[in-house]
């Protein structure tokens, strides 16, 4: 389960969060406007594209 | 003449001429003006264009939330990019991880081969910027121009904004230039990723707290993360040591 979760992690790092990261966090957020307004949403995907920039930079802290 | 139109056109619109020169500002920083400035121009052809095929039609043409996504998820990409490098550079990760021969290589190839890529960049991203905003005025003025029936003031209050916007941008010139490039390239990432944030949300339905204010406040947010970000990333004591 661990490796699993490794390769999916590997997918968004480096150069793939950049394109992966913010299309999941916005079709996230899309799914959610469609059924609830409120001024949350935008806190929300601030929080997702930060945790994509957070994942993709984990890699480097790790390798240290 | 009607005043209040034209002061309302004029506070409307300057928001959008700013957000515009922000974009614009970001992608001189990065390809120098050329690009920048060809950008620009471009999207101002483009719009002019539009306006010209479409009239008022484009108030019911235009797919203004899928083009305010796509403009937005462009931008994410491209502030992402800057944002992660800066961030790795500024904490000495980057640096640590490359030995120094590959490092002066990869300089070499960059040098030979960013002239191509970061014009394309800043062309890429002024573009984008100026299009997205010049649609968001023409909005602004067919819409309270036409519902007050005074289009003639509310194209004054646009030109008079774009006008004071653009003194505001030849001003900025000199100042901006003193900021180191990394500096720059970390607050241009920021820009971006906020703006992106911001325009991608609106496209997708999110209503943003007190709408444009939400920019500054992401600016704030992605400025916070990203200092943090360095600061979990900076080498350990027994790291240098090494």
């Amino acid at each position: 389960m661990r490796k699993v979760w490794e390769v999916i992690l590997d997918l968004i790092y480096e150069d793939a969060f950049q394109f992966l990261g913010p299309i999941v966090a916005l079709f996230v957020v899309w799914l959610l406007a469609k059924t609830t307004q409120t001024a949350w949403l935008g806190v929300l995907l601030f929080a997702l594209i930060a945790l994509a920039l957070y994942l993709s930079l984990r890699r480097e802290h790790k390798g240290a | 003449m009607n005043v209040v139109v034209v002061l309302a056109v004029f506070a409307a619109s300057g928001v959008e001429f700013v957000e515009a020169l922000t974009i614009f500002l970001a992608a001189r920083s990065v390809g120098g003006w050329r690009p920048a400035i060809w950008g620009t121009v471009v999207a101002l052809v483009a719009l002019a264009a539009l306006v010209a095929a479409f009239g008022y039609a484009i108030l019911a043409l235009f797919p203004i939330g899928i083009f305010r996504a796509l403009v937005g998820l462009i931008l994410l990409f491209f502030g992402l990019k800057w944002l992660r490098k800066a961030v790795l550079r500024s904490s000495g990760r980057k640096a640590l991880h490359d030995e120094a021969l590959i490092y002066e290589r990869e300089l070499q190839q960059l040098r030979s081969a960013t002239g191509q890529n970061t014009d394309s960049l800043a062309f890429a991203t002024a573009f984008n910027g100026v299009l997205l905003e010049g649609i968001e005025v023409i909005f602004i003025v067919l819409t309270l121009g036409a519902n007050a029936g005074l289009l003639q003031s509310a194209i004054l209050g646009a030109a008079i904004a774009f006008v004071v916007v653009a003194v505001a941008g030849v001003l900025l010139r000199t100042p901006l230039s003193r900021v180191p490039e990394n500096t720059l390239k970390w607050i241009v990432g920021i820009m971006l990723t906020a703006f992106g944030t911001f325009w991608a949300g609106e496209g997708i339905g999110v209503h943003w707290w007190q709408q444009d204010v939400s920019i500054i406040v992401l600016i704030v947010l992605y400025a916070l993360a990203s200092l943090a970000l360095r600061r979990w990333l900076a080498p350990r004591p027994q790291e240098r040591a090494a």
